[in-house]
């Protein structure tokens, strides 16, 4: 198990510092989160209390979008250089190879989330500060099971020949459930909402999370065996 | 008609489903009785529930063949999933349509966002994602482990998805515009009888669609096979 | 008449027609492949006839 771990750590840490270095994909995802947010200002052009009711829904369908980007860019450039095929030659265990992706991607959404929020704060005039706890814990479950669901999907779009036509259609079904749950919890913390408000959505979050999470790093192995 | 049976190819087992099929339109449109707030119009709730019910049930299965497949690697268990997940898709297609034809004249609406249509809808769209990925992805090598996994979580997904739309509605009751569709405690014992057969007759119907399509696809790797020796001997005779 | 008589007649007509029309697709691509097989073989069996002829 710590083998395990110390496996996934150093191919997280492989990728943050080609991250680093880059700054290619959290730079595409931030940019890309923004456009999303004018964008959907143009759509939506009404009152306040409009915006504040469509808020949350803007917030998950930019990260969402964000989400996607990061875990297809997670494996399509180590797939067209050839150097996902050293990484399996590797003698780690294949969910390690899973679970350092998909920390690679939880972590570049969290900054993109970071940087982007404040935003939505400047733009909408929202107030998330003295809901900032309940919001991180959300976030931050909500981010883990999308990602889980999303990096292995990626991994399966990234061999199909329309790669980045197919990890929406096959991802976003899926992950119906945790965004529907995401934009209502984001909801109700936002309208000063309890944690006891909302204990089936939280419930929904963690079960969903930690089964895909499960699922994923066990059926990893199996898409990526030749 | 004996001329039509030849021309679609019906077995004895499917001529049973067609007679059934038949009964159960009968039992549906006729024998049942008519239901006092909805009227006639109800009498869509015989088929619409009873496609519900496969469309459901064809992605379980559809789930539990792909478990098995990743275990035992036999491609029969590749074409069970295959075949229930395009039989499936049939079946979830006629939930998609009858539903928002039941739906204008009761709730004076095409569409609502009601859990149970939003609960179809979703599960269309994994449908639609897993008959992609097959059709686009036919030249891999390792689509149908990719079609395993995708049925694996589509599967396990299918109970979240039925409690996030049920939420995401109850949190809104102002925008219900639905009441009960008449399941249940308001249903007489002849509804549930003429209910009861046609989702008996559509589980036949969709064992026989099943058993045709598997039948399809085993033809389908016979000629696979045959064009493979074909080639093994004599390349470049099959032309390019 | 029943005003909504219509949505039950569209309704029931509609998967009717999506079940024989279904079922005749099948049938289709069933005669199809069968025909590809029987070609397939008839070309198989001559040219392993013709290589019995050569040895």
């Amino acid at each position: 198990m710590r083998s395990f771990l110390a496996q996934s750590w150093q191919i997280y840490r492989k990728d943050m510092v080609v991250e680093y270095r880059t700054r290619e994909r959290v730079v595409t995802m931030f940019v890309f989160s923004l456009i999303v947010v004018i964008i959907f200002n143009f759509a939506f052009n009404a009152g306040a209390d409009v915006i504040q009711r469509v808020v949350p829904g803007m917030i998950w369908v930019a990260f969402a979008f964000a989400g996607m980007l990061s875990a297809s860019r997670s494996f399509s450039p180590e797939k067209d250089r050839g150097t996902f095929e050293g990484l399996l030659l590797a003698p780690v265990d294949r969910g390690s190879i899973f679970l350092g992706k998909l920390m690679g991607n939880v972590t570049l959404i969290g900054l993109v989330q970071l940087a982007v929020l404040p935003l939505f704060v400047l733009f909408f005039n929202m107030t998330i500060l003295p809901y900032l706890s309940k919001l991180l814990v959300i976030f931050f479950l909500g981010t883990v099971g999308f990602s889980s669901v999303a990096t292995l999907f990626a991994a399966v779009a990234v061999n199909t020949r329309m790669r980045d036509v197919m990890l929406p259609v096959l991802l976003l079904p899926v992950a119906s459930p945790v965004l529907i749950a995401l934009v209502e919890t984001t909801r109700g913390t936002l309208e000063g909402g309890d944690w006891q408000d909302m204990t089936n959505w939280i419930r929904l979050l963690s079960v969903f999370t930690v089964v895909f999470l499960v699922a994923s790093v066990l059926l990893f192995e199996y898409i990526v065996e030749e | 008609m004996a001329g039509f049976a030849a021309r679609l190819r019906i077995t004895p087992f499917g001529l049973i489903c067609l007679i059934g099929l038949v009964a159960s339109l009968y039992l549906s449109l006729i024998w049942a009785p008519r239901e006092r707030v909805m009227g006639d119009v109800q009498r869509i709730m015989y088929f619409h529930v009873a496609s519900a019910w496969l469309a459901e049930f064809a992605f379980v299965l559809v789930g539990v063949s792909s478990v098995i497949y990743l275990w035992l690697r036999e491609r029969r268990w590749d074409i069970v999933a295959y075949s229930a997940a395009e039989v499936g898709f049939v079946f979830c297609c006629f939930v998609m349509i009858t539903g928002p034809i039941w739906g204008k004249p009761v709730w004076g609406t095409w569409w609502t966002w009601d859990p149970r249509l939003t609960f179809s809808m979703i599960l269309w769209l994994i449908y639609v994602a897993y008959l992609m990925l097959r059709v686009y992805g036919d030249d891999m090598p390792q689509v149908k482990t990719f079609l395993a996994v995708l049925g694996i979580l589509g599967t396990i997904d299918i109970p979240f998805i039925h409690f996030a739309t049920m939420w995401w509605r109850g949190l809104h009751p102002d925008s219900l515009v639905m009441t009960e569709e008449g399941l249940g405690a308001g249903m007489e014992v002849d509804m549930r009888i003429a209910l009861g057969v046609s989702a008996v007759v559509f589980t036949l119907f969709f064992f026989y669609l099943m058993q045709r399509r598997m039948a399809l696809e085993r033809l389908r790797d016979e000629t696979e096979s045959l064009r493979e020796r074909l080639e093994h001997r004599h390349p470049g005779s099959l032309g390019a | 008449m029943d005003p909504n008589f219509w949505y039950l007649f569209a309704a029931y007509t509609l998967i009717l027609v999506g079940l024989f029309l279904y079922l005749f697709t099948l049938a289709g691509r069933e005669k199809k492949l069968e025909a590809e097989i029987a070609e397939l073989k008839a070309a198989v069996e001559k040219l392993e006839s013709k290589d019995e002829g050569q040895a």
